[in-house]
């Protein structure tokens, strides 16, 4: 993404903090959690005043794109680390994982010189991984983003 | 008075310093903040079909 992005802070190996600046400031949280072998999940909230996380808050903050643009740096930051890494990743609500299939095809051209972007999907019974198409509506139940080897 | 606030000013600038070490460490799966973000995807992954041979294993705990 060519947007800018809020500065962010690493405070634990897989944990990273940034602060929203829009009508509110509303500290984020962005979670990188192993679910097997070079394999994590990639999760983000908003940091409640009691410590606890709200990941389904629609903070209306009016500054989506950056805060969106701030967890790719994240995100690229995390991966080049592990360059082997898997990341798997689902919006909070279906809105959101369509919000993200829409920002993976605007800027697939982009992503795709780095990552390899696997698309899953709900079809016939199961969930299917296929690679990302950014020409179709398909409606993506997640997706998982690997470094190119 | 001038010695008293001499002898004040001394004790103020007794600080003591502390040194602080924080070690970074991991997080298990147990000390997720999004412990039922994690539990969703493991379950989702668990149960995928893989149909291309351009997507490596997926490997679940």
């Amino acid at each position: 993404m060519t947007q800018t992005a809020y500065p962010y802070r690493k405070v634990r190996s897989k944990r990273y903090h940034f602060i929203s600046v829009g009508k509110k400031r509303i500290e984020k949280v962005v979670e990188f959690i192993a679910l097997g072998e070079n394999l994590v999940n990639l999760a983000f909230g908003d940091l409640l005043p009691n410590g606890s996380i709200d990941y389904r808050a629609n903070s209306n903050n009016g500054d989506i794109v950056k805060v969106l643009a701030t967890v790719v740096d994240i995100l690229k930051s995390f991966i080049s680390l592990d360059p082997n890494v898997k990341i798997y990743f689902r919006g909070s609500t279906p809105e959101r994982t369509k919000l993200y299939a829409r920002i993976l095809s605007t800027y697939y051209s982009v992503f795709s010189k780095d990552f390899i972007i696997t698309g899953i999907s709900w079809a016939n019974d199961q969930f299917e991984a296929a690679p990302f198409d950014p020409n179709t509506d398909w409606e993506y139940h997640s997706f998982l983003i690997e470094r190119i080897s | 008075m001038a010695t008293i606030r001499k002898k004040l000013t001394r004790k103020r600038l007794k600080v003591k310093t502390t040194t602080v070490f924080v070690i970074e460490k991991d997080i298990s799966p147990e000390e997720t903040l999004f412990p039922e973000k994690v539990a969703e995807a493991k379950a989702t992954l668990r149960n995928v079909k893989v149909n291309d041979p351009r997507i490596g294993p997926i490997n679940i705990d």
